[in-house]
């Protein structure tokens, strides 16, 4: 206890305590408790250090500060991170009195004295200083000796990048900290195995699956954590299998315990949240542009602002606006121009006027629905609405040309059919006919009904003579097109890409005033519409997840997996605009190169243990081999979830997404050292001279790595809290690697 | 021990072992009381139900007639009418005209390995196919006097191949008829498996080796209990060969490899762990398989790469890909024993190439960027093919050289102007964002007839160079740094979009300097200079074989989508969910896999799911089963788990895959997916005749077995047409050959 004291008064000197604690026996909870409370204290006041500086947007929190403001503000946006982290960060904002109106621009800008910049950098803080205390317990928890878990605190206070990465409005930190929580709550229920169906046998169970579930809606990433303990678990029960002595009965409670408390509550939680997310934002804002009518229409201010007072069903003679229903927002949309005689590579085409989905609101953007039957363009009294199964005639309003398909093929896709605008060309070879009648089909007519209504009808429309359905290719057209997006028609009916909906309306009025027109139907409500919150989720949730990352695959900072665990790729955070002072991520590199070193010795160690194993050679007594691989199944398996997945995705990735997993290379780190420590004290256990020797040689060897770590940690972390000044000599100096790239002029 | 036990092959692997003798004593006495019968059980006689073993026997002659149908059938269905369509069919384009390319010697590039690609054109040749014809396009109509049908015989016998040799993998799996007979039907009556065996194309010749090195596999392990005789060293040389030949086929062979070095590292594993077995022998069958799988492999891929680039040794379309060094090689190629000048001199005109692997020549043309990418000026791209627009005049800055200055050569430090002979105008580079890499600059041409501006001046920085070096053609890199900027050109990793017709972009890079900013000069044409020979640039085959892989790497990197290509997702390839479309037009082949079989498979591996974990909570709960039961089973489980094993290993790769994808690539996948299905239909109905009473089990049983018999011809019967092809209305139609068969909309026939 008295080197604990010791710990707290000097915070500089404490290297060469951690390593101090020799006490192989268990201590009692208090002492256990005192010795996390002190890590937690110290970490916290080194991850708090000046954390309000800079106060400029640093790195993503141009994005989560952003989408905090949002949360304050109501207004809907969309972002492919889940929820919960940016809610917390938009909690603390909304207690502190942050009204969400500062502007998030770019990197660098100064916040203004609105933002609780402190408070809300306080929370990744206090996250990244639990992790501390959470992964000594977790040591305890494995039954490994005092010291290592001393020792692995110790190197995760001491890293680079958990240290910035914990300093500002990023997600990691929190992840961590549920993650740990987790594998806590694993192993303490393994240690309950007796003493099944307890309260603190179900609260274990709850904290594993409610973390799961929390470092899960804070990043996509944190599934993977969960999946391992899930695989553990699983493991666990499939052995408990064996017990016959359990009545089949008692294993059904077993089982459903477990799937309800790991499986189901976490599934909850995720849903719960977003039902939070969509009962917050209820206001339109910039984003709304991603989802789909039916979505923005329920939103407060969303497209009801723009539809307000128009009439509800489409009547011959409507004039409307056609959207595409899915991906990415465009609407059916013709202009003045011809496909060209020729495409790229000699195929000719009808060269009628030209038909496209374009991504913005446009006066060519309008069509007459019209009677095939009647000439009149005009709305009958009472309008004549449109109905499933009704044919049509679409009309382009600018030009006053029909919508037109025929067999030629399309411009991009020339497996499709063209669509165009007719244009009655009499060619040497005689005259097309049009072929411009279209058959309203309306999808979801079991829950909208039978009339074409804006919004909320999704339309196909057939084409008569073919049978073929309107779409978009997803193609864009060439330069002759404007690069506007290719429309064709298609034999398979029943495609997403053939889904439609009206969007804006009016009726075509002969001289009538606008009011008498909005007069002439069910005008559709002011009001958002309603739309279930299975809907919304269903809808936000596949394109969160459907989305592909569009991003740069080329990016200054971004890196690959293999670049990781040496310590190859920075990324650079911030810099001031007199590049004076900046803000890197980047790993203590003697911890990272240790750690991964550390990695490849276990996994080399285990195999050596597997071959004599396998020849019946028992170099471990068997209680320090069990704990040898529960290190490799728990720590060594969690590095390896959180990293080897991310060499099976095609995106641009940052340093900070192995900070998951190099959480776990620490904890190894520490459990080889400990392993090394123990082997030494078995080997030697009959020669108490040596013993000692190695044991103590071992120990100082520890103590003077020890000391090298704090130094690097130190040496580096003027570049990670941007608050020292730097010269570019300074800044060469600190250039460990070649490939580091620090901002030397801007 | 009478002739009964000649009958069935090689001692498989059973896992009843000790007890298969008493077994064989038993059925021989019963064999010959249901003489008739040989193929049921007979168990009626014995009246001991569970002491019969759970195989049904069969005898020596009904196994080979058996086999002897299957193989007949399997030919009837591939030959049948593989002269039509008389038009190149989809890839035949390609796999055509790259066989026609080694009847040229012509050089071409391709990403996959040659093997393929030279048995098809060594097929060709040896049913006199001469190489004139130019494979253009798909649909292109042969011409009469082109025999295309050898190649695709050829092929389908390969596709052949794959019923015997899954008949044959099951058999020494399970050593059961049935399931072995079910895993020939699976094969032979899938309609995808059947179209991708009777065109020009790879698959065929890539499933043949895959399934050819699995059932070497099997057999070599079959002969565990005789390890290091001759068979067992046999098998395993012709395992090694095998897989050399798939990896040399398409890299997709590897997966192959994985599977058979997982099942090598378990069965080593196995060895380690019996302790009867020395030091010494471990470490000899160590090297054996070291040797046979690992080295001999290497070796055979090295020999086909060899004999790859020796016949290709003129020049060809694919010489712009590679490095100035290797196109020297190639006999007809301008750098072949050419001799041109070696310096470059204001006045030259020169080609410019990138020195990256890869790296294509610096290049101009009458197009320029669309609006809204930087400056609406001439684009300038890389580009890997030889053209006119790839020719460039070294200029003073500020003086218009000209071929009649007197001599002067450009040296390590100078500034010039690299004007473009076809349009007159300067490379230029200025501060704008590059279209695609947007921290770059952007690169265009600019002005007319060769006056320009100051940014067209660029540095020439030879690579390591000393200030008066002289910059040589071929041998020296060098950078082009822009003075206004301080950037340097670079050509990236990425396509331009349709307007830069799908070159690769060109940028300059005010960045770090890496070997994408380097180039070097290929070509120089000078006639003031003197001529040197070329040969002794020329790489040895360590340094060929070196720079094929590379480039093939890129090549195999760079085919992402395209925006007008139909891709298709992993997910939807064993749902069957959309075809591939063959021949369209009047006469329509869609590569779709055989429905029911497809659902089947599906349906069969939920199956195995639940009865494997039935079975093992069953016998976690201590339920007792005679050990027969036992056995039988887990023979049977550990057979569908090595199968299943190589349908993920086959099919679960692809899902990480971000290249461009299609149906095709399922098939592997799909004959392990079909074997697996048949030993678990075996183990089911088996399971079936158990649960009944002795009486009417055997009926049960040959019924069960009937109905799914004739479900799997009736389906075939039904979509066959798919693979010979259909005319005629679309099957939405009544008078359509496939009416009513458009079970799913995405299906397009």
């Amino acid at each position: 206890m008295e080197k604990k004291t010791e710990k707290l008064s000097s915070e500089d000197s404490k290297c060469q305590k951690e390593k101090g604690l020799q006490s192989t026996h268990s201590k009692t909870v208090l002492a256990h408790g005192c010795v996390q409370t002190t890590l937690f204290a110290i970490t916290l006041v080194l991850r708090e250090r000046e954390i309000e500086k800079p106060n400029e947007i640093v790195f993503d929190e141009l994005f989560f500060g952003k989408y905090a403001g949002f949360y304050i503000k109501n207004t809907f946006f969309y972002d492919l991170n889940p929820p919960l982290g940016k809610m917390l960060f938009a909690l603390v904002g909304y207690l502190c009195g942050y009204t969400g109106d500062f502007v998030y621009e770019n990197i660098g800008k100064e916040y203004d004295a609105n933002v609780p910049v402190w408070q809300m950098r306080l929370i990744p803080a206090i996250c990244g200083s639990l992790v501390v205390p959470l992964a000594y317990q977790v040591f305890i928890e494995m039954g490994l000796r005092q010291g290592t878990a001393v020792l692995a605190s110790f190197i995760i206070i001491c890293d680079n990048s958990l240290h910035t990465q914990s300093r500002f409005m990023l997600m990691e930190s929190m992840m961590q900290m549920f993650n740990l929580l987790s594998l806590i709550g694993y192993l303490k229920f393994r240690k309950l195995k007796n003493r099944p169906f307890s309260p603190a046998w179900f609260t274990c169970l709850a904290v594993m699956g409610l973390s799961w579930g929390c470092s899960l809606s804070i990043k996509y990433g944190g599934f993977f954590t969960g999946l391992l303990i899930l695989v553990l678990v699983v493991r666990d029960f499939w052995e408990l299998l064996d017990d016959k002595t359990i009545p089949d009965f008692t294993m059904w409670l077993h089982f459903l315990s477990r799937l309800v408390m790991v499986v189901v509550l976490p599934v909850l939680f995720y849903v719960g949240l977003f039902y939070i997310h969509f009962a917050l934002l209820t206001k339109s804002g910039v984003y709304d542009g991603n989802m789909s009518s039916k979505f923005q229409a329920s939103l407060e201010g969303g497209l009801a602002a723009i539809t307000r007072g128009q009439p509800q069903h489409i009547a011959y003679g409507s004039q409307i606006t056609i959207r595409h229903s899915y991906g990415k927002p465009c609407w059916l949309h013709s202009h003045a121009f011809n496909y060209p005689k020729y495409y790229e590579g000699k195929r000719g085409s009808s060269q009628q006027q030209q038909v496209t989905c374009y991504n913005f609101k446009d006066p060519n953007n309008w069509w007459v629905v019209k009677h095939p039957d009647k000439d009149d363009l005009n709305v009958d009294e009472p309008p004549v609405h449109v109905k499933h199964g009704d044919i049509v005639q679409l009309l382009h309003g600018k030009t006053g040309r029909y919508l037109n398909s025929h067999d030629v093929g399309a411009p991009v896709s020339n497996h499709h059919q063209e669509v165009s605008c007719y244009i009655d060309f009499n060619f040497t070879n005689g005259r097309v006919p049009p072929q411009n009648w279209w058959k309203v089909d309306i999808i979801n007519r079991d829950s909208e009904g039978d009339t074409w209504k804006i919004i909320t009808s999704q339309v196909r429309f057939i084409h008569l003579n073919t049978s073929q359905v309107l779409k978009t290719s997803g193609k864009i057209l060439p330069e002759w097109g404007f690069s506007q997006n290719e429309v064709v028609t298609d034999t398979n009916i029943g495609q997403e890409t053939a889904m439609w909906n009206a969007e804006e309306h009016r009726y075509t009025k002969s001289g009538e005033t606008a009011e008498k027109a909005s007069n002439k139907g069910n005008l559709i409500p002011t009001q958002p519409t309603q739309l279930s919150f299975w809907e919304k989720f269903k809808e936000l949730q596949v394109k969160m997840l459907y989305t592909r990352h569009d991003a740069d695959l080329d990016h200054r900072y971004g890196s690959t997996p293999l670049d990781w665990p040496l310590m190859y790729k920075n990324v650079a955070y911030w810099a001031a605009s007199n590049v004076k002072r900046q803000i890197h991520l980047l790993g203590n590199p003697l911890l990272y190169c240790t750690g991964t070193l550390a990695l490849l010795t276990y996994c080399a160690v285990l195999l050596f243990y597997l071959l004599r194993r396998q020849r019946d050679i028992r170099d471990l007594p068997e209680a320090m081999w069990q704990q040898f691989v529960l290190v490799g199944e728990l720590l060594l398996g969690g590095f390896l979830v959180n990293f080897v997945p991310y060499f099976m995705q095609d995106r641009t990735m940052f340093l900070h997404h192995y900070l998951p997993g190099v959480l776990f290379k620490f904890m190894v780190l520490a459990a080889v050292i400990d392993h090394v420590y123990s082997v030494l004290n078995y080997i030697t256990q009959h020669n108490r001279l040596a013993n000692q020797v190695s044991k103590f040689t071992f120990v100082a060897a520890v103590l003077v790595w020890c000391s090298a770590v704090y130094h690097q940690f130190d040496k580096y972390r003027v570049l990670n809290q941007g608050t020292t000044i730097l010269t570019p000599d300074h800044l060469q100096k600190l250039q460990w690697r070649e490939s580091w790239d620090f901002v030397y002029s801007l | 021990m009478s002739e009964k036990t000649d009958i069935k092959p090689p001692k498989g692997k059973r896992q009843k072992g000790n007890r298969g003798e008493e077994d064989n004593v038993e059925t021989d006495t019963q064999a010959s009381s249901t003489e008739s019968k040989t193929t049921t059980l007979g168990q009626h006689e014995r009246g001991l139900f569970w002491k019969t073993p759970l195989d049904l026997e069969v005898n020596k002659a009904k196994w080979w007639m058996v086999f002897g149908s299957l193989v007949v059938a399997a030919f009837v269905t591939r030959l049948h009418k593989i002269e039509l369509p008389r038009h190149i069919c989809w890839d035949e384009t390609h796999f055509g005209k790259m066989g026609s390319y080694y009847i040229n010697r012509t050089f071409f590039f391709d990403v996959h390995p040659p093997l393929g690609k030279m048995l098809i054109g060594l097929s060709g040749k040896l049913t006199g196919y001469n190489g004139e014809f130019s494979f253009e396009k798909p649909g292109m109509t042969y011409p009469p006097d082109i025999n295309y049908v050898g190649m695709r015989i050829f092929c389908a016998l390969l596709g052949v191949s794959l019923i015997p040799l899954g008949f044959g993998i099951v058999w020494e799996l399970t050593h059961s008829i049935i399931a072995s007979i079910i895993a020939g039907l699976f094969i032979l009556f899938d309609t995808g498996t059947l179209i991708l065996s009777r065109y020009i194309l790879l698959d065929p010749i890539m499933m043949f080796f895959i399934l050819a090195s699995t059932y070497c596999y099997v057999k070599f392990y079959s002969y565990n209990a005789s390890s290091f005789s001759p068979q067992w060293w046999l098998w395993l040389t012709l395992t090694g060969t095998s897989l050399a030949c798939a990896i040399s086929v398409k890299f997709v062979g590897l997966f192959v490899i994985l599977l058979v070095g997982f099942s090598t590292i378990k069965e080593l594993w196995d060895l380690l762990g019996n302790k009867e077995n020395s030091i010494v022998l471990l470490v000899k069958h160590f090297l054996a398989r070291a040797v046979c799988l690992i080295i001999l492999p290497i070796i055979l891929y090295i020999i086909l790469f060899g004999i790859h680039l020796k016949i290709l040794n003129e020049t060809g379309t694919g010489d712009g890909f590679y490095s100035s060094a290797f196109q020297s090689t190639l006999k007809g190629n301008k750098l072949h024993g050419a001799s041109m000048p070696e310096d470059v001199a204001y006045g030259s005109t020169i080609t410019v190439k990138n020195s990256q692997t890869g790296g294509a020549y610096l290049h101009s043309h009458f197009h320029l960027y669309p609006e809204g990418i930087g400056a609406k000026q001439q684009q300038v791209t890389a580009y890997s093919h030889k053209d006119d627009n790839n020719l460039w005049i070294v200029m003073k800055e500020n003086v218009n050289s000209k071929i009649e200055d007197p001599v002067e050569y450009v040296r390590h430090g100078d500034v010039v102007r690299l004007m473009h002979v076809a349009t007159t105008r300067n490379l230029h580079s200025h501060k704008e964002k590059a279209p695609l890499t947007q921290r770059h600059h952007q690169v265009t041409c600019y002005g007319m007839n060769g006056t320009g501006d100051y940014h067209d001046n660029f540095q020439v920085e030879i690579v390591g160079g000393v200030p008066g070096e002289v910059v040589k053609a071929v041998k020296k890199k060098f950078t082009l740094r822009h003075l206004g900027q301080n950037c340097a050109v670079t050509q990236t990793e990425r396509k331009l979009p349709k307007w830069g017709w799908d070159q690769m972009e060109v940028t300059c890079n005010p960045h770090a300097i890496d070997v994408k900013s380097y180039w070097n000069v290929e070509e120089v044409r000078d006639s003031r200079l003197p001529s040197v020979s070329f040969a002794n640039h020329a790489p040895n085959f360590i340094q060929k074989f070196i720079e094929s892989h590379i480039v093939m790497g890129k090549g195999n990197r760079g085919l992402k989508p395209k925006e007008d290509e139909a891709t298709s997702q992993p997910w939807q390839w064993p749902l069957d969910w959309s075809g591939q479309s063959f021949s369209g037009g009047k006469f329509r082949v869609l590569l779709l896999g055989n429905p029911i079989l497809f659902w089947g498979n599906l349906i069969l591996m939920a199956v195995f799911i639940m009865l494997f974990i039935y079975d093992g909570v069953k016998s976690k709960r201590g339920t007792t089963q005679p050990q027969e039961i036992r056995d039988y089973r887990s023979s049977r489980f550990s057979a569908c788990m090595w199968l299943i094993g190589g349908w993920g290993l086959h099919y679960i790769p692809f899902w990480t895959m971000g290249r461009v994808l299609y149906f095709h690539h399922y098939f592997p996948a799909y004959l392990f997916n079909a074997m697996f299905s048949a030993v678990v239909i075996e183990y089911g109905l088996t399971c079936i005749r158990l649960c009944f009473s002795k009486h009417i089990a055997m009926n049960v049983y040959h019924t069960a077995l009937g109905v799914i018999l004739a479900g799997i011809f009736y389906s075939f019967y039904l979509f066959s047409p798919l693979a010979y092809g259909t005319s005629g209305p679309t099957a939405l139609d009544v008078n359509a050959t496939m009416y009513g068969l458009k079970w799913l909309d995405t299906w397009d026939f």
